[in-house]
């Protein structure tokens, strides 16, 4: 399929921070309705396209231990809040899926809940001696989910404010981890480049896929959550049938690890992140890479969509962050 | 006239007709009986030479000797002229003799009879004439002859023949002028003169290049003599220079005009060759040639004779015949004469010795510099030649003739195929300027090979979507060609180029069809290695091991011997950190004996023994062994190559490790002078600059490395920088470092020890320091609680003393940190109170000036006004006497100023002590860390921590031994910290005992030392901050922090000078921990750089032996092609040097360089395709390293 779509690149803002960004999430509140939006690695399925009923903010985190919403308006890049608490770097940002809550994880093990409207820490989750890394919202937004060391998955309860269950994969540790949008299944990426599906429901293990031999930095649910998308530093993506774990493909295409991939709500696309500095997005039904944007000057961490699919933001290691223009 | 024969007795005489002369002998028998004078028998002697009765004639001359009458005047004139006569008879035979001996036995007599003639008149002049030309004839008299002609001239300057004698021996000298002018004076003096005086000046004219003239002469010899073969043969060399078809006909059959008047005529001979060999009748050429050559004695004619033989064998495809004539033709030929050169060159050539053929066309050269032919001939020899220097003078050679003959096509090809070498922009531009002039002078579709040939430069030039394009192009006409053309020839090429296409969509990262045109190829031709060598690597470069592992197994079954598989394999093995197994592969590799000396292998087994080096327990012979080892190896690969920079770089690695560190930092400069594309290099100089202490040089060596190598998730080189910028004191950057290296590597434990580490350090300074306020202090302890749990969790795991120690370090100094937090609390308190105080104090005083001024003012109120009533008073008491003056307002203004100054001192009261504690905190805690046993304990982990990044090193290592280089740079470097530190130790020591103690073990670490030693710091800080209000007798606590630290720290001295020898000797070992962890990251990130490199020369080296085996037949064809091609090149170049004639040559020659070059062409496609495919291998390698470095 030929596609004459126009990518370019809508903002980029240097320095958003003062030193590498290391995640980034994109909300949007819609006003008046239950709303839901996109958080770090799980995409739930969103059908609004109305811009102005609804409030959109954009979230970075990064190695100066900030976590900064903006907010974007007519083409401009507003900060609105700088949420200060963590330390020693912010690792993951992960927003609820009515777009009010933001979870975010840093490397000193600290786990924060924060309200995104007002920019007001809610709570500092308990998270004891292990480490918390990469988080995911569950999609009826009373769990949060994060890997640690050790192969353990951690869910953490938002009401409680405390670890409620472990998912043990016995595996290396768990890089990476995403909710299914249906709510069935968490998978998990390893540094040993192991994938572990669970069953929520049953708290088993149903499946472990062994594609790949590199670490697993990113995987994420496709809008239907048939398809699991994993990206590894073998510079591969992959695309799995979660229920049945078979290979549906395998796109390569980056020269160096894939940092994130982020799935866009109409599950037509997905965008890719590498430390090839490059930002790629795929077609889903040609398997095909549909256009490159080289726009960063270092790795790039973090890349998201927008709720109406139509926008991409990615966040680098040179401290900006660009938003580009996908129309559909 | 009629012969008088004067009768004895009688006065009468007996006539002859010259025109019915009787019989000889009948003449003979009157003249002796009739005692007939001398100059009678002369007479009829010379009647019966006129009537070309010879054996009369020297019948009678031979008797007139002894038999003639003698008794008359003068007869001594007669003799002479009797003597003369038969000498130059003799002469003249012996001049048309063609056999040596009789011509030698002719001279003599003829010598003998002027010898005679000499002793009876001197200085005849008809008889110095004669022996003038006799001297002239035999050939090396030359300077005699000229002296007996000038004698004659003397004697009558308008003597012919003698001016006839000079002008010939001026030709000879090749003074044609000169020559012409005495041609000229004998014709002014007898203008009858013969033909032949004509011919000499045609020859003069010819020579002196007026054509014109030359042809006025030879007609008018022709029409003197119309027999004279030499101006029928002058004129048709002037009518075939014209190269006009019609002149050409006129020459022949004025050659064949002269061939009827002297069929033996060995000039006209050559010539008739000559032309039959354009007219490709090759049996009539040999013919004639033969009879030329065995009808001249003249050394050049035989050449040419033999030089048209050989051309005939040659362009009948009979070499070996060809090869003896040209043979033949080179003795024979006047060095000017170059032509049988250049054929015999062809012939090497075609034999396979270029070394013999590449002489022959020298000489060629030598003697026409700019004969483009040879040239282009000599370039693409040379091409071939192992000699870089050989090679750069074909590089001259072939960009001089695209100079002179811009549209050449061949040559274009040929220079681009040389600076493939080592200019690939230029030789692109060379491809293009090829391609350019095939598509619009030629009008020819650009052949495949070309394509596939730039895909390759462009791939390597990096233009990855450009060089894919060509080999899309190049694919397609394959398919066409192998279509409608050779289909066997041009399918073997698609493999080629497909692998290519292969290997391109691997570097544009397009895995998925890379793999898939791999299998394509390999179920084609399942004995295609690279294919399988590439696919193990890509699936080492995802990290299927096992994968990787069974597909060069693979390889190993189409060829057991291939030296790349077994590297590859090597490699493999060094990556799990196999040192075994890796080595034997190595070996196995130089025990064969083709690849003996193979560089790469002896620079991966050098970095093998560099990587012992860095194994803990070593015995110091071991060790020493060891390094003598690697350092053989790396020496062993400059012999053979002086410019193997992985070489030099080991060699460096070594000599850092011995501890000469300025050695090697100038290795390493001239290293990366040499090549900056080497992230080793830059890695070890960063280094050295550590072990120098030359932190803020080292950190912007490291940070330009990653910057440039874009290693920004290599966590060793985050390490490293962290670690120079820990030494640096800039605890916030190293901290930030770290921190990124953890975003990658979240499990690596000595990561997480030493950011633990780092962040307690950091927390501990903060603590220290007094002025820190609330925020920071918080922030500190938060830390602190973060290396805290760090620590706690490593301690639980294997190894964790030395996090266990660190955790209660940490446990120790957070329950100091609740009394920081508290004074910090309090300073901030006291600070805000302060500040409010100092407000109400400047309040106050204010308010107390206020009132004083205005207390001063009432009272100054007062006092005037009571002065007033004063003076009132006086005035009225004492009118008209004394007035006063008063002084004592200004006074009070002064004390106002006093008191601000004062707050200001007290401001800045708290900020002064705080920085001399530092230093002594730091010594005692040096002390600590060496106690404790943390080093130690670090030391294991970072051994671990390196075994880890060695595995991932050792992939590169195997891709590029290069890396294994680097990775013994790094190890050096290592080592030669540790033994820096070592000497700074001892120096310590002698100084210190304490501090020596300390240096070890921060030596032992280096990442760790800086870290244990700002641990320490920390550690020591704190005891300072504390011991120092102690004594100031503030708070308890404190002291008893003091008291539990002091402790450890006399522990920690006991310990040392109890055994100080051990504690060294641990600390030694600790270091070596230390250094190996650091030459191992080094040796991994330069084994991949290096790899890199490496796998580049070797791409060549192995292209090379590829395009022989496969296109041997190819290479041979085109050498015949050539050959061929050559020919026909050589007959213009005749053609031209001779007499310009060459024009049909030239056609001919046309044709057959357009099918040389397409022949050629098809060569050197093949051969680039070949080189590619190499070069795959080796980028392949690189890629690997590349991924490996990343992994």
């Amino acid at each position: 399929m030929s596609i004459t779509t126009l990518y370019y690149m809508q903002l980029k803002k240097e320095n958003a921070h003062e030193d590498s960004i290391w995640c980034c999430g994109w909300s949007n509140i819609e006003k008046e309705k239950p709303k839901e939006a996109e958080n770090d690695d799980v995409d739930p399925t969103q059908e609004t396209n109305n811009e102005p009923s609804s409030e959109n903010y954009l979230i970075t985190g990064g190695l100066d231990d900030l976590i900064k919403v903006w907010q974007l308006e007519n083409g401009k890049l507003e900060e609105k809040h700088q949420l200060e608490g963590h330390s020693l770097g912010v690792i993951s940002v992960a927003v609820s899926p009515d777009g009010k809550t933001l979870a975010s994880s840093s490397q000193d093990s600290s786990l924060i809940l924060w309200d995104l409207t007002n920019g007001e820490k809610i709570k500092t989750m308990e998270t004891g001696p292990t480490d918390v890394w990469t988080l995911d919202f569950s999609p009826d937004g009373k769990h949060v989910i994060s890997g640690s060391n050790a192969g353990k998955i951690l869910i953490f309860g938002v009401e409680s404010g405390k670890q409620e269950q472990t998912l043990d994969t016995r595996g290396k540790f768990t890089l990476s981890v995403a909710y299914s949008p249906d709510g069935k299944y968490i998978a998990s990426g390893a540094l040993d480049g192991i994938i572990n599906i669970f069953d929520v429901a049953q708290g088993k293990l149903v499946h472990t896929l062994e594609g790949h031999a590199m670490p697993i930095r990113s995987l994420c649910f496709s809008p239907d959550s048939q398809l699991l998308l994993t990206a590894s530093d073998d510079g591969h993506m992959k695309l799995y049938d979660v229920v049945h774990a078979n290979l549906a493909g395998t796109l390569s295409g980056h020269a160096s690890w894939v940092l994130s991939v982020a799935f866009s709500p109409d599950g037509k696309r997905f965008a890719s992140g590498s430390a090839d500095r490059t930002v790629r997005v795929w077609d889903l039904d040609s398997m095909q890479c549909q256009h490159v944007f080289k726009e960063h000057s270092d790795q790039v961490w973090g890349v998201k969509f927008n709720a109406e699919s139509n926008k991409i933001m990615s966040v680098s290691e040179d401290k900006s962050l660009n938003i580009y223009d996908c129309p559909l | 006239m009629s012969l008088e024969i004067p009768l004895m007795s009688t006065d009468e005489v007996i006539e002859l007709d010259p025109e019915q002369l009787p019989s000889g002998d009948e003449v003979l028998s009157i003249l002796q009986q009739e005692r007939s004078q001398l100059n009678v028998w002369i007479n009829v002697g010379l009647a019966y030479y006129k009537q070309k009765k010879i054996d009369d004639f020297l019948k009678i001359l031979e008797a007139s000797r002894t038999e003639a009458n003698i008794e008359y005047r003068d007869f001594e004139r007669d003799q002479m002229r009797a003597l003369d006569m038969l000498a130059a008879y003799y002469v003249q035979e012996a001049n048309k003799e063609k056999l040596k001996d009789k011509k030698k036995e002719l001279f003599t007599k003829a010598t003998l009879l002027y010898t005679m003639a000499d002793k009876i008149i001197m200085y005849d002049q008809n008889h110095l004439l004669g022996r003038a030309y006799f001297c002239l004839l035999e050939g090396d008299k030359m300077e005699q002859a000229d002296a007996q002609f000038n004698f004659v001239l003397n004697q009558s300057p308008n003597n012919v023949p003698s001016l006839l004698g000079k002008a010939c021996i001026a030709f000879n000298r090749k003074d044609y002028r000169g020559a012409l002018a005495f041609y000229k004076k004998a014709l002014r003096t007898n203008p009858d003169s013969p033909a032949a005086l004509r011919l000499g000046m045609g020859h003069c004219f010819m020579k002196l290049n007026n054509q014109e003239k030359a042809r006025m002469a030879f007609e008018r010899a022709l029409q003197l003599d119309p027999q004279c073969v030499g101006a029928l043969v002058g004129l048709s060399i002037l009518k075939l220079n014209l190269q006009e078809s019609e002149s050409n006909k006129m020459a022949v059959i004025m050659l064949s005009k002269a061939y009827a008047i002297d069929p033996k005529n060995p000039m006209v001979l050559n010539h008739l060759a000559n032309h039959f060999f354009f007219k490709k009748d090759y049996s009539k050429v040999q013919h004639l040639a033969l009879h030329a050559f065995h009808n001249t004695e003249n050394e050049a004619m035989r050449a040419e004779s033999c030089h048209h033989l050989a051309r005939a064998f040659h362009a009948q495809g009979d070499c070996d015949q060809a090869f003896q004539y040209y043979y033949q033709a080179t003795q024979y030929a006047p060095p000017n004469f170059v032509l049988p050169h250049y054929g015999l060159g062809q012939m090497y050539i075609y034999r396979g010795d270029t070394e013999n053929a590449a002489q022959c066309f020298e000489k060629v050269l030598k003697v026409q510099p700019g004969n483009y032919e040879t040239m282009k001939i000599l370039g693409s020899l040379y091409a071939n030649s192992p000699s870089q220097s050989k090679r750069d003078i074909a590089r001259q050679h072939l960009k001089k003739v695209t100079e002179q003959f811009p549209d050449d096509v061949e040559a274009w090809i040929e220079l681009a195929q040389i600076l493939e070498q080592n200019d690939l922009q230029g030789s692109l531009n060379a491809y293009s300027t090829a391609m350019k002039i095939l598509k619009e002078k030629v009008n020819a579709d650009i052949p495949a090979e070309i394509l596939n040939n730039v895909a390759a430069l462009h791939y390597r030039l990096g233009n990855l979507n450009e060089a894919k394009n060509y080999l899309e192009e190049a694919l397609e006409r394959e398919k066409a060609d192998a279509e409608t053309l050779d289909a066997q020839y041009y399918n073997s090429i698609a493999v080629t180029t497909s692998y290519n296409l292969a290997r391109l969509n691997e570097a544009l990262c397009m895995y998925n069809k890379a793999e898939k045109l791999y299998k394509d190829i390999l179920k084609e031709h399942p004995n295609y290695i690279d294919c399988y060598l590439r696919l193990g690597c890509m699936a080492r470069d995802k990290g299927q091991i096992y994968e990787a592992s069974d597909w060069f197994k693979e390889a190993l079954k189409v060829n057991t011997e291939h030296p790349d598989t077994w590297s590859l394999l090597g490699n493999l093995h060094l990556a799990q950190q196999e040192w075994g197994p890796g080595q034997k592969k190595f070996e196995r590799i130089l025990q064969n004996s083709s690849t003996s000396n193979d560089a790469y292998s002896l620079i991966a087994l050098g970095n093998v023994w560099l990587q012992t080096l860095h194994q803990p327990c070593r015995e110091k012979d071991r060790e020493k062994r060891h390094q003598e080892r690697a350092l053989t190896m790396y020496k062993q690969v400059l012999k053979s190559d002086p410019k193997n920079i992985w070489a030099a770089n080991g060699i460096g690695c070594v000599l850092a490790h011995k501890g000469c560190i300025n050695e090697a930092r100038d290795i390493f400069a001239q290293v990366r002078e040499a090549t900056a594309d080497f992230p080793d290099v830059w890695m070890n100089i960063a280094h050295i600059y550590v072990e120098q202490k030359q932190y803020i040089n080292a950190i912007q060596m490291y940070e330009n490395c990653v910057r440039k190598f874009r290693m920004h998730h290599d966590v060793e080189w985050l390490t490293w920088v962290a670690r120079a910028q820990t030494l640096a004191g800039r605890a916030g950057a190293a901290r930030a470092s770290l921190l990124r290296a953890r975003r990658v590597a979240p499990h690596d434990a000595a990561l997480q020890y030493n950011t633990a580490l780092t962040l307690r350090r950091r927390a501990a300074a903060v603590l220290k320091d007094e002025r820190s306020d609330l925020r920071v202090v918080l922030r500190a302890v938060h830390e602190l609680h973060v290396s805290h749990r760090h620590f706690a969790r490593l301690g639980e795991a294997e190894a964790g003393a030395a996090a266990a120690q660190e955790a209660r370090t940490c446990a120790d100094l957070l329950s100091q940190a609740q009394w920081h937090v508290a004074r910090a609390r309090r300073q901030h308190d006291e600070e805000l109170s302060l500040r409010d105080k100092q407000r109400e104090q400047r309040e106050a005083f204010r308010r107390q000036q206020e009132e004083e001024r205005k207390r001063r003012e009432e009272e100054q109120q007062k006092s005037t006004v009571e002065m007033l009533q004063k003076r009132q008073e006086y005035k009225e008491k004492t009118k008209n006497a004394l007035l006063f003056a008063d002084m004592p307002t200004e006074n009070k203004s002064k004390g106002g100023g006093r008191g601000r100054r004062k707050d200001e001192y007290v401001s800045d009261s708290p900020g002064s002590g705080s920085e001399g504690p530092r230093e002594d905190k730091r010594e005692p805690k040096r002390k600590r860390k060496r106690e404790p046993g943390e080093p130690r304990k670090g030391g294991k982990r970072k051994s671990r921590r390196t075994s880890g990044s060695d595995s991932d090193r050792d992939p590169p290592k195997k891709r590029g031994r290069k890396k294994g280089e680097k990775g013994i740079g790094k190890r050096e470097k290592a080592r030669a910290a540790k033994e820096a530190d070592k000497l700074g130790a001892k120096q310590r020591a002698k100084i210190v005992s304490k501090e020596t103690i300390s240096t070890s073990e921060s030596e032992s670490d280096t990442s760790r030392k800086s870290r244990s030693r700002s641990r320490s710091g920390s550690g020591s800080r704190s005891g300072g901050s504390r011991s120092p209000p102690a004594n100031k007798g503030r708070k308890r606590i404190m002291s008893a922090s003091d008291s539990d630290r002091s402790r450890s720290k006399s522990k920690s001295r006991s310990r040392s000078r109890s055994g100080s020898a051990k504690s060294r000797s641990r600390s030694k070992s600790k270091s070596r921990s230390k250094s190996r962890s650091r030459s191992k990251g080094r040796s991994r990130s330069k084994s991949a750089s290096r790899s890199k490199s490496r796998s580049r020369s070797k791409s060549r080296s192995r292209s090379k032996s590829r395009s022989r085996s496969k296109s041997v037949s190819r290479s041979r064809s085109r050498s015949k092609s050539r050959s061929r091609s050559k020919s026909k090149s050589v007959s213009r170049s005749r053609s031209r040097s001779r007499s310009k004639s060459g024009s049909r040559s030239r056609s001919g020659s046309r044709a057959g360089s357009r099918a040389s070059r397409s022949r050629s062409r098809s060569g050197s496609r093949s051969r680039s395709g070949s080189r590619n495919s190499r070069p795959d291998t080796p980028v392949s390698r690189k890629s690997v390293s590349a991924s490996e470095d990343e992994a």
